[in-house]
């Protein structure tokens, strides 16, 4: 996929680490989206990628005040 | 990591609790490592487990409150929750308790444990909580976290925006405890029944958090103190930069290998002289014994069965005393979650997940905890396939029996041997689970999606006194349940080779030991599963020790020594008479029993077959039926029965004896 059109939908799984930025909004299936909000992914909040793990699978991000580890996939869900 | 043995372990556990209608039960709630455990502690006094990996409190501890708080309750410590709607076993296990669903009653009063260096995200649950009209108390954890970022938090104002009691306490050092337990005292009470809460919709969720943001905006303040504050919102700076190594794709998998080689290599070579040192030990005591009276049958039931018996059992605890301790290290500083995390993709590959790793370490202790352990992943189908591999895991009671094994096919000249066959036969357990692992999740079809979300709490000085004594409380509950049918087994078997008795009739000793021995109950049972034995090369004193290691698998070198009746000589330890004993060992055409081939056969089978009773009575409650053990019985035992077969007949066709 070329990069200007991926710039309109650019999730968290698509940083490096050191990346720092807002999330805009939660999308995907109902029960990674609502657990995904749950953990504090709220659109709004400030959040950073801390590390990826090997094969860059999964990300650890800096989010409200700790360190959470999401898979890749579930990264995906989350715009920024 | 790991789960007590017994649902409360704990010191607290043990005092008589107080008559029923004065008991009064505070539940401690809050998110994962938000430092319940280490407020429980501090709460009773007890020294149940504490630790820094998310998911520790598996099943729930319960202790009384210190006598000099003033106030007879029972405090019972629930696994971390995300939220109040259960996504994993171990969060309805939490749920039930708190709304009254479990064997006890609902508790009179709630202690809502938030950590205020992630406030928003710990205020979330707590509010739901509260929401739910079951009278609860906050207590505000981890503010020298919060300190460090140069902040600090106002109690007060918390308070009148949540509507409750909220005291800032310090779990390791006490201060604020007692406050906490009067005010929760003084708001105790009858509640009305509360209900549990529908799944919130995600409007609702995003609304929630707005709500605790302005709060946490209004309770956090900046502390008079040097230096830069951070945001509040920022994690722990020190975590993130060491993160940044430990969670690399190059330097992360390096630190993952020398931490696990430290933890092995501790296992085997920091062990070995305490082992050494008990074993000999238990040897001169039950020779002793038997010196006392040795016509006598009961002298040496309890020498020869009992002792030697009790000595299998304790001979591998300090390798069980040492993997809990290291595990214990791992968690309470931080690494667990880590590791996790870098294992997670392989394990994803093979139909596991990062969350199977903690159960599948516990599994190289015993597969029981690690059973347990299994409990915090929250899809099913990771759950079954985690428990369903698990006996493949070599776990510590296999040690005594490939020790013996090895000892007896290790050249003298070449001691190396030993160690570069033990590191084979741990490799051939791993590979073995991994194979199995991915044939099964080829086989049978996903069932809903696989997540991976677990929190990394912030690094910290474990505390060596906390682990120190949580190891002793899972040794201890671990020797509480594999000891006792070790012991009972061992002397009944020991009785099966002498019952009934018969006459001596002036024969030389080791003649009419051996004449006992054909006579015994035991050969009886033997000979009628000879046919099994003899394609494996083994006749059917092996074939009954195998028998009794159905029970439990280290039973299987106690077993040997009584039935080959291992006399030892003065200074000899029981594991050199008894090697000597296994290389005279004959079948009736006068043939070795113990060649190498055989033997390699015995640990091929070791490596697979499933073989202990109470990891079967663990699997069938975890998985909620018989289907589980069975699957395993058949699966493995199979297995093991098949490779060792293919390993005595080929390494006899490759000309090795």
């Amino acid at each position: 996929m070329d990069r200007k059109a991926r710039s309109q939908d650019k999730t968290l799984a698509d940083v490096e680490p050191g990346f720092r930025g807002q999330i805009r909004d939660v999308q995907g299936d109902s029960s990674t989206c609502s657990q995904l909000l749950e953990m504090g992914f709220t659109p709004g909040q400030a959040v950073a990628l801390v590390a990826a793990a090997p094969f860059r699978d999964p990300l650890a991000f800096s989010l409200r005040g700790t360190i959470i580890a999401l898979r890749r996939r579930e990264a995906r869900c989350i715009l920024i | 990591m790991h789960p007590d043995l017994s649902p409360a372990a704990g010191e607290g556990a043990e005092a008589v609790p107080p008559p029923r209608q004065a008991t009064r039960a505070i539940a401690l709630l809050g998110q994962p490592n938000s430092g319940k455990t280490t407020l429980f502690n501090a709460l009773t006094g007890s020294h149940s487990r504490t630790a820094n990996y998310p998911g520790a409190t598996v099943e729930f501890s319960i202790g009384t409150l210190r006598e000099s708080l003033g106030w007879a309750a029972t405090v019972v410590d629930l696994p971390g929750i995300a939220s109040l709607v259960p996504r994993s076993p171990d969060e309805e296990v939490a749920l039930r308790s708190l709304f009254g669903e479990a064997d006890h009653p609902a508790p009179s009063a709630v202690i809502a444990v938030v950590d205020c260096s992630q406030l928003s995200r710990h205020l979330y649950l707590a509010r739901q909580v509260i929401a739910t009209g079951i009278p609860t108390a906050v207590a505000l954890t981890m503010s020298d976290l919060l300190g460090r970022r140069g902040y600090e938090v106002d109690a007060r104002k918390l308070e009148s925006a949540l509507g409750c009691p909220v005291v800032v306490v310090d779990g390791r050092s006490g201060a604020g405890v007692p406050e906490l337990v009067a005010r929760a005292k003084a708001m105790a009470g009858a509640a009305t029944l509360p209900r549990r809460p529908q799944e919130a919709t995600a409007d609702e969720v995003k609304a929630a958090y707005r709500e605790v943001e302005l709060i946490e905006r209004s309770a956090t303040r900046l502390a008079m103190r040097p230096g830069p504050a951070t945001a509040t919102h920022d994690s722990d700076p020190t975590t993130r930069a060491i993160d940044t190594v430990l969670l690399h794709p190059v330097w992360g998998l390096v630190g993952f290998v020398l931490v696990m080689g430290a933890l092995f290599t501790g296992v085997f070579w920091l062990a070995r002289p305490v082992m050494d040192a008990i074993s000999a030990g238990f040897d001169t005591l039950a020779d002793s014994i038997v010196g006392l009276a040795p016509s006598s049958f009961l002298a040496k039931l309890i020498g020869d069965g009992v002792i030697r018996g009790a000595g299998a059992v304790l001979t591998f605890l300090p390798q069980i005393v040492i993997l809990f301790f290291g595990l214990g290290l791992m968690e309470d500083s931080g690494y667990l979650a880590r590791a996790a995390v870098l294992v997670d993709r392989p394990l994803a590959l093979i139909g596991l997940n990062g969350r199977s790793f903690v159960p599948l370490l516990s599994g190289f202790a015993c597969a029981i905890p690690g059973m347990m352990a299994a409990r915090t992943i929250p899809n099913r189908r990771e759950r079954l396939l985690t428990i369903f591999i698990l006996p493949l895991m070599s776990c510590s009671a296999r040690l005594p029996v490939y020790a013996l094994l090895l000892a007896f096919l290790t050249p003298p000249d070449r001691p190396w041997v030993g160690g570069l066959a033990l590191a084979a036969i741990y490799l051939a357990s791993v590979a073995s689970g991994t194979v199995v692992a991915a044939l099964v999740s080829r086989l049978v079809r996903a069932k809903g999606p696989s997540a991976f979300m677990l929190e990394l709490p912030a690094y910290r000085r474990p505390q060596l006194a906390i682990i120190a004594r949580s190891t002793y409380h899972r040794s201890r509950s671990y020797l509480a349940k594999a000891g006792v049918p070790i012991l009972v087994l061992s002397t009944a078997l020991w009785l099966l080779c002498n019952l009934p008795p018969v006459p001596a009739n002036g024969l030389p000793a080791a003649e009419a030991q051996a004449r006992q021995l054909e006579g015994s109950a035991a050969a009886r049972l033997g000979r009628w599963m000879e046919p099994v034995m003899q394609p494996l090369g083994l006749d059917w004193r092996v074939g009954v020790s195998l028998i009794a290691a159905f029970t439990a698998r280290e039973i299987f070198v106690g077993s040997l020594a009584i039935i080959f009746h291992v006399a030892g000589e003065d200074d000899d330890s029981v594991q050199q008479s008894l090697l000597a004993t296994m290389a005279r060992a004959r079948h009736a055409d006068g043939t070795p029993i113990f060649t190498v081939a055989t033997s390699v056969g015995l640990i091929v089978f070791f490596i697979f077959a499933m073989q202990c009773l109470s990891t079967a009575a663990v699997a069938r409650r975890e998985a909620g039926g018989w289907w589980m053990p069975i699957a395993q019985t058949l699966a493995f035992t199979g297995l093991a029965y098949g490779a060792a077969w293919m390993a005595v007949h080929g390494l006899r066709a490759a000309g090795v004896a």
